[in-house]
């Protein structure tokens, strides 16, 4: 269990840090580390592939592009990337209601949350419910990442 | 073991995103809120997934992740797109929705 | 379907068709000519299906009646359309399809300098009213009746403002239709009374628990009331009869037709076809024989002393029909119905012969008239055959129908009625022959060069006289033999009270010296001008006046209207809709543009701002939820 604490804190932590921080490029770096600690998160719980695809994916490849933006914007603005906040009270406010109510929900909830064995072999499981059972939303969403990057490249070229 | 506290730790994670979402006024710091509050909700659909023993909710998990890639892309080129039309990047001061 | 059902589709059918054709299908009415043929062609054919008709159910009096449901309720009896066939209606078709025939090919001549185009509307009206009129009499529920009631008050209000440019024209088609309509909201009034205690409005079915007994009086005697007031409205008796005068602006054969023979005959006609149930109601007959006598007498003293010739035959129009109403109100459905056939021949050939001299003179002045007995022979003789058909003079048609009425009311043993009845008679051949004596026998030079009429004018006018000479003694043995009974049951209710006063031997020939004298006089005054008319107007000058004023009925009209409904009425509901309506109005618009003012706040397009929205709403849904 103390492993769990050890990885949530800095978790919390840094979370915090991505959207307090001033700086644009540090709220970046937080919000890696964020991911690694949640790809962690994922080890614990026993989804080791979704944990290095996390790392993969979102660390390698979100971050990497969040980084792109921020300079690509940057150069364009030429301004410091300094960033402010607007509305923190109301802001605080409006998330700690809902994270009032969330916790009401799991306090109140007649579930049992202790945790149930996964089948034998999970990666063999895991890859028959990807490419047997949910292969139709898979193929979709390579179609779906088809069309992301040409929606972005439409949308991020400078002349028409 | 319970998976309570991988629960309630989705939970805080979605808050501060969402209190980002609120309260950044650069729209690339906005996404990065989005991005948070998208890993708290893998997190809580990972532990469920843990609870029942069943890969569902892993599985969700990846859809999301790659919905999310697909998403950045997107939204950072919507970014750049609105910062050549309204010369900012402050969310706040992109107001064509105003009535 | 058998013989008496083609029949009547025969004779309802082509008018309906020549309707659409000109109207809508193919629409000759452009073209004049065509349309005014085939509208002709379709009336005599239903004139002839007509007269088969009432020769199968002279001979086999039915009655004929069959329905088809038409409106079917839950709770309620199915709402039915059908028709009626009995002699009564049978003969009505005959007086219909005859008088329309006669002024539809009249009018050929009439209205030879009309355009095409106007034409050709005229005739389009005139199918249509045929129709009308003729569903009106074949009917078999009331609602239908009404109806049709309807149609018929339509197409008057159409043929009276037909020259629509006039302006008198547009204005007493509208009084027509205003009027009229008054007495309906009576009718509609009495007919959903009816429905709603009874269950029916089909006839037959209303006859029939009628003479069950199984209507309360009080219902019956307040339904019949308000019925009685739409055949007020309708058949012009006081004080509804404001219109028809003004009604004279139409067309001439219009007049002769709608305002004459057959529309304004339909209140009649209404009481008549629904006697059965006014039979039970002793207390609305009484009103009727009063209203109708008193309106006979009424509007034949202002036909005194007009000076349009239309104008004359219009108040006789009233007063006729004031007659026949009284021969209903005592019970007589034989006199009142006898009536309305021989005036529906010899009043249409007056309103004809009147429209041959007003083509001649374009002027409708008795007093620019004079000595047309010799450039207008014809005309002349059908006019004075017509006279002495209306003043009641043996052998003609008038002097069998008004004879049989007076001899009605008097047995009835009604006092005032009586004298009012009795009175007319003079009065009638006194103002009527005035007009002849002015018009055709006078010394004085007719204005302009007037000329015959053309045959197609002409022709109809002798078929009416001939009628007009024949009808009386012809049919009389008929309508005796058919509606006799119908005033037996109300007779032998009434035998105890009327005992007494049997009708004298001399009774006819009261009313024929009535008559004759009448004539004489006018002969005295306006012929030989023994009697200066000039003094004797400044002797009698208050009585003139009112008479000229027509006892300023429709200056009370106006005034009711005009002041009381318009100025009393209008200024309440301006009031209401300046300051309620118009308040509230806008009221509602300053709240619209002060919540939009404040709302359009809320719309800052700041996207984080309609996420505090978004979360608000997500809490208070699961606030709902929990709670």
């Amino acid at each position: 269990m103390w492993i769990f604490w050890l990885i949530a804190i800095p978790l919390v932590l840094f979370a915090l840090g991505v959207v307090l921080s001033k700086n644009l490029f540090r709220s970046t770096i937080y919000l890696g580390a964020t991911l690694v600690l949640t790809a962690l998160i994922y080890l614990l719980l026993h989804a080791e592939l979704l944990g290095f695809i996390q790392i993969l994916l979102y660390t390698g490849g979100v971050a990497t592009l969040l980084v792109f933006a921020i300079m690509l914007t940057q150069r364009i603005v030429g301004e410091d990337i300094t960033q402010q906040s607007r509305g923190l009270v109301g802001g605080a406010i409006a998330s700690l209601a809902v994270l009032l109510i969330l916790f009401f929900f799991l306090g109140s909830s007649q579930l049992d949350f202790s945790v149930r064995p996964y089948p034998e072999n999970l990666n063999l499981a895991l890859g028959k419910n990807l490419f047997v059972t949910y292969v139709l939303p898979f193929e979709v969403l390579s179609v779906l990442l088809l069309a992301a990057i040409i929606g972005a490249i439409v949308m991020a070229r400078r002349d028409r | 073991m319970t998976v309570t506290p991988y629960i309630g730790l989705g939970f805080v994670l979605f808050s501060i995103g969402l209190f980002g979402v609120l309260t950044r006024r650069n729209t690339v710091g906005i996404l990065m809120a989005i991005e948070l509050m998208l890993n708290a909700s893998n997190i809580v659909l990972v532990a469920f997934s843990r609870m029942h023993g069943n890969l569902g909710g892993q599985l969700f998990a990846f859809f999301t992740i790659t919905v999310t890639v697909a998403e950045v892309a997107v939204g950072l080129a919507i970014v750049i797109q609105v910062f050549r039309l309204k010369k900012t990047i402050h969310a706040d001061e992109i107001t064509l929705l105003k009535g | 379907m058998n013989q008496v059902q083609v029949l009547t589709l025969l004779v309802l059918l082509p008018p309906l068709i020549s309707f659409a054709w000109n109207g809508v299908v193919i629409p000759w009415r452009r073209a004049g000519k065509p349309a005014a043929w085939l509208s002709i062609l379709a009336i005599l054919t239903s004139f002839v299906a007509s007269l088969v008709l009432a020769k199968t159910v002279l001979a086999s009096p039915g009655p004929y009646s069959w329905e088809w449901t038409w409106l079917p309720f839950q709770n309620f009896k199915p709402i039915i359309v059908g028709f009626y066939i009995d002699p009564l209606a049978a003969l009505m078709l005959v007086v219909v399809t005859l008088v329309a025939s006669m002024v539809q090919i009249y009018s050929l001549g009439y209205m030879s300098e009309e355009p095409a185009g106007s034409l050709g509307r005229y005739y389009t009206y005139h199918s249509l009213f045929s129709f009308a009129m003729l569903g009106l009499t074949a009917s078999a529920s009331l609602l239908q009746i009404y109806i049709f009631w309807e149609l018929v008050g339509l197409c008057s209000y159409l043929l009276i403002g037909f020259w629509y440019q006039k302006p008198s024209a547009a204005n007493a088609a509208v009084k027509a239709f205003w009027t009229t309509r008054l007495g309906d909201v009576g009718f509609a009034l009495g007919i959903v009374v009816l429905w709603a205690h009874t269950g029916t409005f089909a006839l037959p079915e209303l006859f029939h628990k009628v003479e069950a007994g199984q209507i309360a009086t009080s219902i019956l005697a307040l339904t019949m009331l308000l019925v009685f007031f739409g055949a007020m409205g309708k058949s012009a008796q006081f004080p509804l009869h404001i219109w028809l005068p003004d009604a004279m602006e139409g067309p001439t054969p219009v007049s002769a037709l709608i305002h004459a023979a057959t529309m304004v005959a339909a209140g009649v006609y209404l009481v008549a076809r629904i006697f059965p149930l006014y039979s039970h109601a002793e207390s609305v007959m009484t009103f009727i024989a009063y209203i109708g006598s008193f309106t006979a007498f009424f509007a034949a003293t202002i036909a005194l002393v007009q000076e349009d010739i239309k104008r004359v035959l219009a108040y006789s129009t009233i007063s006729q029909l004031g007659y026949m109403m009284a021969a209903l109100g005592v019970g007589s459905v034989m006199a009142g119905f006898f009536h309305l056939f021989t005036h529906a021949f010899f009043k249409a050939l007056l309103f004809l012969a009147a429209g041959s001299v007003i083509h001649a003179m374009h002027t409708n002045d008795i007093w620019k008239m004079g000595r047309l007995a010799k450039p207008m022979k014809q005309t002349a003789i059908v006019f004075i055959i017509g006279t002495l058909a209306l003043a009641g003079v043996p052998p003609f048609a008038g002097y069998f129908s008004k004879d049989e009425i007076i001899i009605k009311v008097v047995e009835s043993g009604m006092v005032l009625p009586a004298i009012f009845a009795l009175a007319t008679v003079f009065l009638t051949a006194f103002y009527m022959f005035r007009v002849v004596f002015v018009v055709f026998f006078s010394h004085r030079e007719p204005e302009g060069h007037p000329h015959e009429s053309p045959a197609v004018m002409t022709g109809p006018m002798w078929f009416l006289a001939a009628l007009s000479v024949v009808a009386g003694f012809l049919f009389k043995g008929l309508f005796e033999k058919f509606f006799g009974h119908a005033a037996e049951a109300m007779e032998t209710a009434q035998e105890a009270a009327t005992a007494a006063s049997h009708v004298p031997g001399w009774l006819p020939i009261l009313t024929l010296i009535l008559a004759l004298g009448g004539i004489l006089l006018a002969y005295l005054i306006y012929q030989k001008e023994a009697i200066s008319h000039e003094r004797l107007r400044a002797q009698f000058r208050p009585v003139y006046v009112m008479l000229q004023k027509k006892y300023w009925m429709d200056d009370i009209a106006y005034f009711l209207y005009r002041r009381v409904l318009v100025g009393g009425l209008s200024v309440i509901c301006g009031w209401f809709d300046r300051y309620i309506v118009d308040g509230i109005v806008n009221l509602v618009t300053w709240l619209t543009r002060k919540s939009g003012e404040i709302l359009r706040l809320l719309q800052n397009g700041v996207v984080q701002d309609y996420l505090y929205g978004v979360i608000f709403g997500l809490i208070l849904f699961i606030l709902l939820g929990i709670f």
